[in-house]
């Protein structure tokens, strides 16, 4: 289903600043889209307005270009994944996953075989089948979001929809599940949008990134697209470390470096250095740069000897300016 | 769980030092002697002497203050009070928890304030509102009089302060125990289509069960004892407006202490079956939120 936000805002309470401001964004249908951007800048906002558990204070939702914006959330076919799981606490795990068909009007609530039928599927799809006589509590987090999941998917969505679903969780598993969570997508081409502030998550999953910044989205594009072309500097910022030089802004890998002068390299003095697996990560104080330049480059690529407090000789390949940074 | 790891030297002691360590033991026992001196005076030997003055005239004395005729009206009328009362309270408390804990309004605040009212408020005075309110020369004594409606010194004013003095029990129950379970399962049941009165009784009221019935539990052990508002209302007349306290003080007064008593032990039974219940509904809680965390 193709999800279209037309002109949304949203204010809360009496706070000045808009959650939303008149956003626009078009998600195709199959597609997986990121809402990318810091805590605050209206992106869990604007997923919670297009499950319907938030009402916009104006503009239009529409859902395969009919106006939604209305409609209560269990009408909308989404299936809305929260980054605490939200799991009842008092009901199994089975009972979790079924209770999207229990509690349908008995003129669509499938048949009591049929509800086990499509719990256990599911299970088994999450890998989770062995556990559906335990309680939320008796489960790891990673477990609990794929039971929640699970559950999000027993209605049939037509959209699925996931506020930070890693966000609890530990590194390793955090990576597994992300991954996992991108080939169930490839397997189901289920309309999803998901929210993160973690740029390497949507990076890495997502087919298109919404950078949000202060209730505005800043840039929509492809990962790389928005890597390689940030339309501002705040997304520039977001998307990865970078060092503020006097003529613009760099990435640390963004650099040449070198122990002996060399021409059009710059003067600096090596603060720091550590071998981080094959790379050198370097602290450089730059002269008319106030903070560490931070530089990031190959093993193999180290010209000559460094040592810290010596003389060190770098340039800047590829310099990125912004009419405004922020 | 015990752990095999050996503790460092200084906490290395028996128990018994670690505590002389901490305080004398004079002060230890002298403090437990206290508490215990007070339990016994002010707790425990008023609840022996109920039972021990009540059955000091035999157990077919006791039988017969029960069943006399005044006496089981007053038990039927506080029964009656209470099937009033703690339902309207429990509904009461339900919704007005679940506004308070998940929703921001205008006049919220007020609300909380008007909930915590009755307990500020004393119960005579309580009691003297409904009066002034419903009784003959009261504000609407005239009007409810032509409709033929008889409130004060009939049992309508009784459920009606006793329901006001024990407005509170539920609801403040309930309200933290709401605040601190959030508004995410709910929104996820919503979700997945659950219409209003799925997602209450389905997701809310399921995990505030062991609070709404601790509230019940607190509103009806209070409901029953209601002495000063109910006095005021009551009008007490014997057999007819007297409630099961009502009763027991009007044979107090005329010195008939064994039926009072008598009558009283039923209450303070009551009361200990209450504590029961409290204390197994407070444990199955407490253990129920332990596996859970």
């Amino acid at each position: 289903m193709n999800i279209t936000v037309e002109n949304v805002s949203k204010h809360f309470g009496t706070s000045k600043t808009a959650a939303l401001e008149h956003v626009n964004l078009n998600v195709e249908s199959g597609e997986l889209v990121a809402l990318l951007g810091p805590s605050g800048s209206g992106k869990t906002t604007l997923l919670r307005a297009i499950a319907g558990l938030e009402a916009p204070d104006s503009g239009r939702i529409l859902f395969d270009g009919i106006d939604a914006t209305e409609r209560a959330p269990g009408e909308r076919g989404v299936g809305f994944v929260f980054q605490h799981y939200a799991l009842f606490k008092h009901m199994t795990v089975f009972e979790n996953v079924a209770f999207g068909l229990r509690v349908r009007p008995r003129e669509t609530r499938p048949s009591n075989v049929e509800i086990e039928k499509r719990v256990r599927e599911l299970l088994k799809l999450v890998q989770l089948d062995f556990a559906e006589r335990r309680h939320p509590w008796q489960l790891s987090g990673g477990q609990r979001q794929r039971i929640a999941l699970a559950r999000a998917l027993a209605v049939e969505p037509n959209v699925l929809l996931l506020d930070e679903p890693f966000g609890a969780l530990d590194a390793k598993v955090r990576e597994e599940l992300r991954d996992w969570l991108r080939r169930l997508h490839d397997e189901i081409h289920l309309t999803s949008v998901f929210v993160t502030h973690d740029q390497d998550e949507a990076l890495e999953i997502a087919d298109r990134v919404a950078v949000f910044n202060a209730g505005k989205i800043e840039q929509l594009g492809t990962p790389e697209a928005v890597y390689d072309h940030p339309a501002s500097g705040f997304v520039y910022h977001f998307l990865g470390r970078s060092n503020a030089l006097p003529d613009g802004l760099v990435r640390p890998h963004e650099f040449h470096v070198s122990s002996t002068p060399r021409p059009g390299y710059r003067q600096g003095t090596l603060k720091f250095i550590r071998l981080v697996g094959a790379n050198a990560r370097l602290e450089v104080e730059g002269e008319g740069v106030s903070a560490p330049i931070e530089i990031e480059i190959g093993k193999g690529q180290l010209e000559g000897e460094l040592t810290p407090g010596a003389a060190v000789y770098y340039q800047p390949h590829t310099i990125r300016t912004f009419p405004t940074t922020n | 769980m015990r752990r095999a790891v050996a503790l460092p030297s200084a906490a290395r002691v028996s128990p018994l030092k670690a505590h002389s360590r901490a305080e004398p033991l004079w002060l230890k026992w002298s403090l437990i002697g206290l508490a215990l001196f007070f339990v016994v005076l002010l707790l425990v030997l008023p609840l022996v002497t109920v039972f021990y003055e009540a059955l000091r005239a035999g157990i077919s004395r006791y039988g017969a203050s029960i069943t006399d005729p005044d006496a089981l009206k007053a038990i039927g009328l506080t029964l009656g009070v209470i099937a009033i009362a703690v339902p309207l309270n429990t509904l009461f408390g339900v919704a007005a928890a679940w506004l308070i804990a998940k929703f921001r309004f205008p006049g919220r605040s007020l609300l909380i304030s008007l909930i915590d009212l009755p307990l500020a408020v004393s119960p005579v005075i309580a009691g003297l509102i409904y009066v002034l309110l419903f009784g003959r020369q009261g504000v609407l004594g005239l009007w409810l009089e032509a409709q033929n409606i008889k409130i004060i010194f009939a049992t309508p004013g009784i459920a009606l302060a006793t329901t006001f003095v024990t407005f509170s029990f539920v609801a403040r129950e309930l309200i933290p125990v709401m605040q601190s379970q959030g508004r995410e399962e709910e929104e996820a049941a919503v979700t997945l289509g659950a219409r209003g009165w799925q997602v209450f009784r389905f997701v809310t009221l399921p995990n505030v069960k062991w609070g709404l019935l601790y509230g019940i539990i607190m509103c009806n052990a209070r409901a029953m004892g209601e002495f000063g508002a109910v006095s005021v209302v009551s009008g007490k007349i014997r057999g007819l407006t007297a409630t099961v306290p009502l009763q027991i003080e009007m044979l107090y007064n005329e010195y008939n202490t064994v039926s009072a008593f008598a009558i009283a032990s039923l209450l303070a039974a009551l009361a200990l079956v209450t504590l029961v219940v409290k204390a197994l509904l407070e444990w199955r809680g407490k253990l129920e939120a332990k596996s859970q965390s």
